[in-house]
C-alpha cells in the first residue's frame, strides 16, 4: 500500500465513532468537550516542552482508556506524514540560509515543541470524536444553542469526510489499474488530477443527494423543537473531571498569560 | 512490458498458492489456492464479506498479498510493474461512476489504451470493435455523465477491454441491473470469452446469472475460504451448496424441484414464459 493510501485510510478513520467500552466512552459528552478545549488551550498557551510532554502523556493515558493503541499509533503516523515535509523544509532552510549549528539545535527544540502541541490538539479532538456518538454531538450542540439542523449538518459532514476519503482510495486504485500514472507529460499529470477528482466529486454529489432525500422523507427539519430518544446521564465523576480540567486550564492561563 | 514476461506461452493464467490477506485484525482470505487456465470463465460467489472483492483487488494488483503467492502468467504479481499489470488486466469495479471523468464516451473508452501508448490506429480499430460487441456505438459521441446505469456499466466494460487484456476481472457487474440487462450482459461476456478468448473472473452474489452461464466454472467463497470449486452444472445438481453458504437457490432449481423435472428443462424460465407452448410442454412432462 502506498503512503498516500495509508494516509487516506488513517484519515478516513479519524472522525468515525468507534464503540469500545472504557472510561472516556462512558463520560458525558459535555465533559469530553471541556477536555477537548482544555487540551487545545493548554497546547496554544504553554511554551515549555516539559509541561507539554507531561500534558501529552496525560492525554495519551486518558485516550488509551477507550481507544486501542493501534488506532492512536495510526493517528500519530498520519500526523507525522502530514508534517514531515514542513519539518524537512524548516531544516533545509535553517542549514542553507542561516548556517549555524546553535540555531539548528534551537530549531530542533522549536520543531519538537510544535509537534507536541499538534499532537496534544489532535489527541484532544480525536478522543472526543472517536468516543462520542454522532447523535450525542448533535444533541450537545443543540443544547448550547445551535439549531439542530446545523448540529446534524456538522455531524453528517464529519461522517462524510471518511466516506469521501474511502472513495478517494477506491478512485485512486481504479484509475491506477487503467494506467493513470503511466503518463509523463505535464498535460498527462493535469489530466490525472481530473481523472481522480471528477469521479470523486460526482460520487460525493450522488451521496449528498441520497442523504438529502433520506432526511427529507423522514421529515427532518419540519419541526422547530426536537426530542431525543437517548441521552447520557451527567454523573459525579463528570463534575470531578470538569473541575480538574478547569484547574489545568486556569493554571495554564495563570502561568502563561 | 517486462522483457521476461511471456504471455503467449502460458496456459495457466493465474496460479494462487496459499493466499492470505487481512485488512485490520481479522483475515479476509485464509489460505486460498487456485489455478485458473486460459479462456476460463469463472464465477466467484459467496455471501457479503466472504472476500470476493478483496480477491479480485489482489489479482488486479491493487492490494498486496499478506502471505502466499499469486502468479500471473508464471510471474509473481508483486514483481510486476504497474504498466505490466495494466496491460495484462482489465478491472471493472462495481461502481461505474468511479471511473468516469472524460467529456465523451469515446475518450473514456480509449483512456487505458492511450496511457499504455498503443498506436492511435489500433486504438480506433479496437474502439469500434469493442463498441460494436457491447452495442454502444451510438453512445460514443455522448457525454458519459448522461448515461443510464446499464450504459455506464457497458462503457466501463469497454474501457477495460480496449487494450485486449489477458484477464478480465468484474466485481458485481450485474448489481442494479434488471433481468433484461443481465441477460444482455451475460451474452456479451459469453461472446468475449468465446470469440476474444479472454479469461474472465466475475465476483457476484447474483444467482440470476448462474443459470445463464451453466458451462462456466464456479468457486464459492465463505469466510475467506473456498468451499466449492467445480462447474456451475455440478452446483445446480447439488443446490445445498448454495443454501449452506447463505446464497439463494436459483428460482429455476426451486421450480424444477416442485415440478419434479431436471433444472435444465426450466433453465431459461423467462424465455419459457414468453413462449407458452414450451412451458406447457415442460409442465405436461
Amino acid at each position: 500500500m502506498s503512503i498516500a493510501n495509508i494516509y487516506l485510510k488513517n484519515f478516513s478513520q479519524v472522525f468515525l465513532y468507534y464503540s469500545e467500552k472504557g472510561f472516556l466512552t462512558n463520560v458525558h459528552p459535555s465533559t469530553k468537550i471541556v477536555l477537548m478545549f482544555t487540551g487545545v488551550a493548554i497546547a496554544i498557551l504553554c511554551t515549555k516542552l516539559v509541561v507539554l510532554l507531561f500534558v501529552l502523556l496525560l492525554f495519551l493515558s486518558i485516550a488509551l482508556t477507550s481507544i486501542s493503541i493501534k488506532r492512536i499509533t495510526s493517528l500519530i503516523i498520519s500526523l507525522m506524514l502530514f508534517i514531515s515535509p514542513m519539518i524537512l523544509f524548516t531544516y533545509i532552510y535553517t542549514l542553507l540560509r542561516l548556517r549555524s549549528a546553535i540555531l539548528l539545535v534551537d530549531t530542533s527544540i522549536s520543531i519538537v515543541t510544535a509537534m507536541v502541541k499538534l499532537l496534544i490538539m489532535s489527541m484532544a479532538f480525536y478522543a472526543f470524536f472517536i468516543t462520542t456518538r454522532p447523535q450525542s454531538i448533535a444533541r450537545i450542540l443543540n443544547r448550547i444553542g445551535i439549531p439542530y439542523k446545523y448540529g446534524y449538518g456538522f455531524v453528517i459532514a464529519l461522517r462524510f469526510l471518511s466516506v469521501v476519503a474511502d472513495d478517494l482510495v477506491e478512485v485512486l486504485s481504479i484509475q491506477k489499474t487503467r494506467g493513470l500514472f503511466l503518463g509523463k507529460s505535464f498535460l498527462d499529470k493535469v489530466k490525472s488530477y481530473l481523472a481522480i477528482f471528477t469521479p470523486l466529486i460526482i460520487s460525493s454529489l450522488n451521496r449528498i443527494d441520497e442523504v438529502t432525500i433520506s432526511l427529507e422523507v423522514k421529515g427532518f427539519g419540519f419541526s422547530r423543537k426536537r426530542i431525543y430518544l437517548y441521552s447520557e446521564p451527567f454523573r459525579p465523576k463528570d463534575a470531578v473531571f470538569i473541575c480538574l480540567c478547569l484547574v489545568g486550564l486556569a493554571a495554564a492561563i495563570y502561568f502563561y498569560i | 512490458m517486462s522483457k521476461n514476461l511471456d504471455i503467449d506461452n502460458c496456459d495457466s493464467i493465474v496460479h494462487i498458492d496459499n493466499l492470505w490477506f487481512k485488512y485490520e485484525e481479522e483475515y479476509v482470505l485464509k489460505g486460498i489456492s487456485l489455478q485458473i487456465q486460459r479462456k476460463d470463465l469463472i464465477i466467484i460467489m459467496g455471501p457479503n464479506g466472504s472476500g470476493k472483492s478483496t480477491f479480485l483487488k489482489i489479482l488486479a494488483g491493487i492490494l498486496k498479498p499478506e502471505r502466499g503467492s499469486v502468479f500471473l502468467c508464471n510471474n509473481d504479481i508483486v514483481n510486476l510493474s504497474d504498466k505490466d499489470l495494466t496491460k495484462l488486466i482489465g478491472y471493472v469495479h462495481q461502481n461505474p461512476w468511479l471511473y468516469i471523468f472524460n467529456l465523451k464516451v469515446l475518450d473514456e473508452i480509449s483512456f487505458t489504451a492511450k496511457n499504455l501508448g498503443i498506436d492511435h490506429n489500433i486504438v480506433t480499430r479496437n474502439i469500434l470493435d469493442v463498441a460494436t460487441k457491447l452495442d454502444i456505438v451510438d453512445l460514443l459521441d455522448r457525454s458519459p455523465f448522461s448515461l443510464s446505469e446499464g450504459e455506464a456499466r457497458r462503457v466501463v466494460l469497454a474501457s477495460a477491454l480496449i487494450h485486449k487484456p489477458l484477464l478480465l476481472l468484474l466485481d458485481e457487474p450485474t448489481a442494479g441491473l434488471d433481468y433484461g440487462l443481465k441477460k444482455r450482459f451475460v451474452d456479451i461476456i459469453s461472446k468475449l470469452n468465446n470469440v476474444l478468448e479472454t479469461t474472465i473472473i466475475i465476483a457476484t452474489h447474483d444467482v440470476d446469472i448462474i443459470t445463464m452461464l451453466t458451462k462456466a466454472k464456479l468457486i464459492i467463497f465463505n469466510n475467506g475460504k473456498t468451499v466449492f470449486k467445480g462447474f456451475i452444472e455440478d452446483a445446480l445438481n447439488n443446490p445445498r451448496v448454495f443454501a449452506e453458504n447463505s446464497l439463494s437457490i436459483p428460482i429455476e432449481v426451486e421450480l424444477a424441484k416442485h415440478l419434479g423435472v431436471h433444472w435444465s428443462k426450466v433453465a431459461n424460465l423467462n424465455d419459457l414464459l414468453l413462449e407458452g407452448d414450451k412451458l406447457r410442454d415442460v409442465l405436461c412432462q
